[in-house]
């Protein structure tokens, strides 16, 4: 296991730049994951450290050796695919092997490495069979019992479960996360999927447009979004943004937006921002429903179970909260809406302005 | 209506099939005819069975040696032709080559001159070297000549392999060789079969340059040496038709053998696999 630093990394395509002066580092055994929309450049960034394309600019330093004129077989990383990627004409055993064989590992450690990771994964019983007779997860499973045999200094996963069905992506993910407690592996992840980044992550680099947005342990880029990118790609329902106005008031200074009107308290560094237009957030759970003197109409409610996502109007604003399980109000009705200061997220130029002090 | 509608296409595939095999079909009949039979008026349709055209074809025409020297010039055209389309087509399959659709093009372009037209260009250069009635001499014009075709075949095939296939090789250690011995050439297994049997077959048949190249019969292959069979004034209609069908055998069977490979290979790149 290792370090990697990633160091000033960019990546042209012709005229376009498609990674833009990236620089993060993953500790040693650490669980970090490339996050972005797609085609923010979190894919190529795997593949520049996997040596499978070649950057234009910047280091990449893998423990102590800078790998960027390495080709991928002298960096000492494991890779597992969106694709799985398995070798159609062999068979699992000859899958997990196969990085071993091109090592010229002995038979019988190889015996040994393929048993091991096999019984790790549970697919003994599959050893025999080729890539098409097994189920999508079993795939996946094989393809990540290639990577451990290896026991590389590094693994990179690219967007491993995004081609399994729903059920199976969110048991894969717990299974993935303790394979990493148990191996304690150095770990990049790319993925599109917030649900993912927040619940495998040790940190976060949120990527668009091939520039870093954040880095951050997830609650950081929940808590605390840095601009209004990380405040809005983050969160399932999505934060509310609404434009306001920042003025100064009796009690220090107050928040205007969509119909609202918060009191933030006697907060200096708020002062030079007074009379600008700014971008207001507050996510959908701040939002406090039943009480307060803003009036909202409801217009759609969706049920999910443990709890009811509100959508409603707030004048031309439209606003989402979320509601117990137990709300019951008809569409089209009333609703009185308030939020706390604390909650607020403040933007500036798409910046977070910070509240409190 | 659906049932005339069947009966007309059943007569159209039965009249299309006798019509390109009633060649194929009179010279094994006439192959096992007596000398008697095969000029007798009118024709006989069934042969007594004799196989003494077969044994003379093999014994007074030497036919062993005619083959010996097919399977050699074909088999090494073939090999040749295979090794370096596999290096071609994974290079313009994969690799960023400028130029690429002009180089697939003049490929293409090659493959169409009239043999007639290098004929005589392709006979001094071999004159020059002194390769005319070598084994040398015909492999390599059939190598330049089936190149095209291997090269097409085999960059399609690449081009429907997976691209992440050859990544995941490459995390796991292979070279660029590795990763194609080991992972693109099985895969393109089908493809590979189809170039091999095709150029086989046209390396086989061959007989425009083979007459012109090998004029010596040590070295004849069995389209022109079976060609050679007629004396001044005699042609040996039975023992030709013999020849013929040994000749013609081997192919059917290669290609009955390999059908559904060669069938998937040839509509490789029509769909996704």
């Amino acid at each position: 296991m290792a370090e990697l630093r990633v160091e000033n990394l960019t990546k042209r395509y012709g005229g376009d730049t498609v990674v833009n002066h990236v620089s993060f580092t993953v500790a040693q055994g650490e669980f970090c994951i490339l996050l972005g929309p797609s085609g923010c450049g979190k894919s190529t960034i795997l593949r520049l450290v996997a040596g499978l394309e070649r950057q234009e600019e910047g280091a990449i330093v893998i423990g102590e050796t800078e790998v960027s004129g390495l080709t991928p077989r002298d960096r000492d990383v494991a890779m597992v695919f969106q694709s799985y990627a398995l070798y159609p004409h062999l068979s699992v055993y000859e899958n997990i092997a196969f990085p071993l064989r091109i090592r010229k590992t002995s038979r019988r450690e190889i015996d040994r490495q393929v048993r091991q990771a096999a019984d790790l994964l549970a697919i003994g019983e599959l050893l025999n069979r080729r890539p098409r007779e097994i189920s999508g997860g079993q795939r996946q499973r094989v393809a990540i019992g290639r990577a451990i045999v290896r026991n590389p200094s590094l693994f990179l996963f690219d967007e491993p479960l995004s081609n399994l069905d729903a059920k199976l992506r969110g048991a894969m993910r717990v299974e993935l996360a303790g394979l990493h407690r148990r191996l304690g592996a150095t770990t990049l992840y790319v993925t599109h999927d917030q649900v993912e980044a927040m619940t495998l992550g040790q940190k976060i680099v949120l990527l668009d447009a091939g520039v870093i947005q954040q880095i951050g342990t997830p609650r950081d880029l929940y808590d605390r979004p840095a601009n209004l990118f990380t405040a809005a790609f983050i969160g399932v329902p999505p934060i509310n943004l609404f434009a306001g106005e920042l003025h100064r008031a009796a009690g220090g200074v107050l928040a205007r937006f969509a119909g609202f009107a918060v009191e933030m308290g006697d907060c200096p560094s708020l002062v030079p921002h007074l009379g600008q237009a700014v971008t207001v957030g507050i996510r959908p759970e701040s939002v406090r429903v039943g009480a307060g003197d803003v009036m909202a109409v409801l217009e759609h409610a969706e049920h999910m179970g443990s709890e009811v996502i509100l959508y409603a109007r707030v004048g031309e604003a439209r606003i989402i909260a979320r509601a117990g399980a137990d709300f019951r109000v008809a569409l089209g009705a009333s609703l009185r809406l308030s939020v706390d200061s604390q909650s607020l997220h403040l933007f500036r130029e798409g910046r977070r302005i910070e509240g409190r002090i | 209506m659906r049932g005339l509608h069947r009966l007309g296409f059943l007569l159209l595939v039965l009249a299309i099939l006798a019509a390109s095999l009633f060649p194929f079909l009179w010279f094994v009949l006439t192959s096992l005819k007596t000398q008697v039979e095969v000029t007798a008026i009118p024709p006989r349709l069934v042969p007594s069975g004799s196989l003494a055209f077969y044994r003379a074809a093999l014994q007074e025409y030497n036919l062993l040696h005619f083959m010996k020297n097919s399977v050699i010039v074909a088999g090494f055209s073939t090999l040749g032709t295979l090794c370096l389309s596999l290096f071609a087509g994974y290079a313009l399959a994969r690799l960023r080559i400028r130029h690429k659709p002009l180089i697939m093009g003049s490929l293409l372009l090659v493959s169409m001159f009239p043999q007639i037209s290098i004929a005589g260009p392709v006979w001094r250069i071999l004159d020059q070297l002194g390769w005319l009635n070598t084994y040398q001499g015909l492999i390599v014009p059939y190598i330049t000549l089936t190149l095209p075709l291997g090269v097409w075949i085999m960059t399609g095939f690449f081009r429907e392999l997976p691209r992440e296939l050859e990544d995941a090789a490459r995390v796991d250690g292979c070279s660029h060789l590795q990763t194609l011995f080991k992972i693109i050439v099985p895969l393109a297994a089908p493809g590979v079969f189809t170039a091999a049997i095709l150029v086989f077959i046209y390396a086989w048949n061959e007989f425009f340059f083979a007459l012109l190249i090998m004029t010596q019969q040590p070295y004849q292959t069995l389209p022109v040496g079976i060609a050679l069979f007629q004396g001044q004034y005699t042609i040996p209609w039975g023992e030709i038709a013999a020849a013929s069908t040994m000749a013609t055998v081997p192919l059917v069977l290669l290609v009955l053998l390999f059908q559904r490979r060669i069938v998937r290979g040839l509509s490789a790149g029509a769909i996704k696999g």
